[in-house]
């Protein structure tokens, strides 16, 4: 408990935490609330569109989360902390176990806070314009879906930044992963002539796991197809703590 | 009681700590020396298992460092001032290495009050002056009030006042009974603050002993006589075997003769003396002495003159 109380407090003693959760709630929210507000035949509009909009939108959030726990580990490489941190804790596992904890659990509150907000703030105002809001497990899943991208995206930006130990090529990795490794690794595949080349790339599988049938072609792989990037996380996650713990602090 | 024994470190084909073997004793001030890249600092790193030891151990009161649960209520350790997060506050920054151990507010406030950090407690450290860093530093390691004391380098960027008052706390915890080793360049300080030297050199021991043997053997020692007519005792000196260095028309400097077999021969010859005072070369002296052939980078006096080749 005390480990964890440490690895709070640093988390939340720094304005970067501040700053990226704020713009990580209020983005989504205000993309919610205006299109909630300003969608011109509500009618037309769907519970499904409502919880597609909240996922798509958080997505970023997700992604900015992630850069909050990336910047927790390689912080205190950058500013030589982690030496007094591994002096006051020797058992190196447990200060960096307790920090992908603190990390994950913040990042998947947070997450949890905001889509319920957004889902609350966009269900009312179209409700209080006569819209009828329909929801269905598909809609669920893409909800705990979110949550669960959400700390992977978290735990993927940790584990880089334990290998990797400097902030900009961390969060630089965790960012173009997603928007441009990604996509480029799939247009290769597409090119081979790879049949789903989607099962292939861990990211945009996961993506499955918060889409509704209505979006994008109605693709939906429920929760499962989050398993090659929780696989990935793992390895990255333990690859890093190995490391750092036979390397010099 | 620290005991090192056969530490080795490398990095790569640099043989950085190599078979190094020293113990510091409770109840004193061990002063830790050598020249820049000596492997200080590295040895400090291993003894807290920051570093990775190639071969050998640092034991604490017979433990290795990384099998004490709480190491904050036995070993503080200040390597470097630098290690802080510019944008946390100084209490937030002792808060989250205290909480690592269990510890509360009220202590951290407590440190803060006896480094004299109370009225900037809440300020970001990322606008304190190193000297501040060196305080907030050395509040971090007496948080759990250890009975060891690791310091590298602790009077850096500290101003005369705080190089006093450094001082004046370190050999206050050694009184206490407590184990405290600090490195530090400042020889002059380190002269006034150890009572033991442990002196590394290119990685390996060079010396271990108390300040004033340390000196005693290795610094210069000579009399300084002061006469109106010095010239007189001149060849009685040099028949005596010593070594004369001229200071001024009245003054001069002997070697190789005492103070006492001075003064009989300045009454054998009717020679008043107006100064007659032995001398002895600093700690300084000492240390460069004995650390000339261990310098990694040595420089050469800026008033030489220019070789003609």
């Amino acid at each position: 408990m005390d480990l964890l109380r440490s690895e709070w407090i640093k988390l939340r003693t720094i304005r970067v935490t501040y700053v990226l959760t704020i713009i990580a709630a209020v983005f989504p929210l205000l993309i919610v609330v205006l299109v909630a507000a300003l969608v011109g035949n509500v009618d037309d509009f769907s519970g499904s569109d409502l919880v597609t909009m909240i996922t798509q939108s958080m997505v970023l959030s997700a992604l900015l989360l992630g850069v909050v726990s990336t910047l927790s580990i390689t912080n205190e490489y950058g500013n030589g902390t982690i030496r007094i941190s591994f002096a006051a804790t020797p058992n190196r596992r447990k200060v960096l176990i307790a920090k992908g904890v603190v990390a994950l659990v913040f990042s998947m509150a947070i997450t949890t806070i905001v889509m319920l907000v957004a889902f609350a703030a966009g269900s009312t105002i179209l409700s209080n314009r006569d819209a009828s809001l329909s929801f269905d497990s598909h809609t669920n899943t893409a909800l705990v879906g979110l949550i669960l991208l959400s700390g992977m995206l978290c735990l993927l930006g940790y584990g880089l930044g334990l290998i990797i130990r400097n902030s900009a090529a961390s969060v630089t990795l965790l960012v173009l992963w997603p928007l441009l490794l990604e996509n480029l690794a799939r247009f290769v595949l597409a090119v081979a002539k790879v049949k789903n080349p989607t099962t292939w790339l861990p990211y945009q599988s996961a993506m499955r796991m918060i889409s509704t049938p209505d979006f994008d072609g109605g693709e939906s792989g429920g929760l499962t197809t989050g398993i090659p990037l929780a696989i990935v996380v793992i390895v990255i996650i333990g690859v890093g703590i190995v490391i750092n713990e036979r390397r010099d602090a | 009681m620290i005991e090192i024994q056969g530490l080795t470190k490398r990095f790569g084909k640099t043989v950085a700590v190599d078979q190094l073997s020293f113990q510091v004793t409770p109840g004193r001030v061990t002063g830790f020396l050598g020249p820049n890249g000596s492997g200080k600092s590295t040895t400090m790193r291993c003894m807290l298992a920051l570093d990775r030891p190639d071969a050998g151990a640092a034991l604490f009161d017979g433990r290795p460092y990384q099998t004490i649960k709480r190491p904050l209520f036995e070993v503080g350790a200040l390597l470097d001032a630098g290690y802080v997060h510019p944008g946390r506050t100084a209490r937030n920054h002792l808060r989250t290495i205290a909480s690592s151990n269990g510890i509360g507010l009220k202590r951290i406030n407590e440190v803060l009050e006896l480094v004299g950090l109370t009225e900037v407690a809440k300020r970001r450290v990322g606008g304190f002056s190193l000297g501040m860093r060196q305080r907030l530093g050395l509040a971090s390691v007496l948080l759990g009030d250890p009975h060891t004391v690791i310091l590298d380098e602790p009077a850096n960027g500290l101003d005369p006042e705080g190089i006093r008052w450094m001082r004046d706390v370190l050999v206050h915890l050694a009184s206490q009974g407590k184990t405290v080793l600090v490195s530090s360049h400042l020889l002059s300080e380190m002269a006034l603050m150890a009572d033991d030297l442990v002196l590394i050199g290119r990685g390996r021991l060079v010396e271990t002993s108390s300040v004033e043997t340390f000196v005693a053997k290795h610094a210069r020692q000579w009399v300084r006589v002061q006469s109106p007519n010095v010239d007189s005792l001149r060849q009685p000196l040099i028949e005596f075997g010593a070594a004369i260095t001229v200071v001024d028309d009245t003054t001069v400097e002997i070697m190789g003769v005492g103070a006492a077999t001075i003064g009989e021969l300045a009454a054998r010859h009717g020679v008043v003396l107006h100064e007659l005072a032995p001398q002895q070369g600093s700690l300084e002296d000492a240390f460069l002495e004995v650390t000339a052939n261990s310098q990694e980078y040595r420089t050469h006096s800026p008033f030489a003159p220019p070789q003609v080749s």
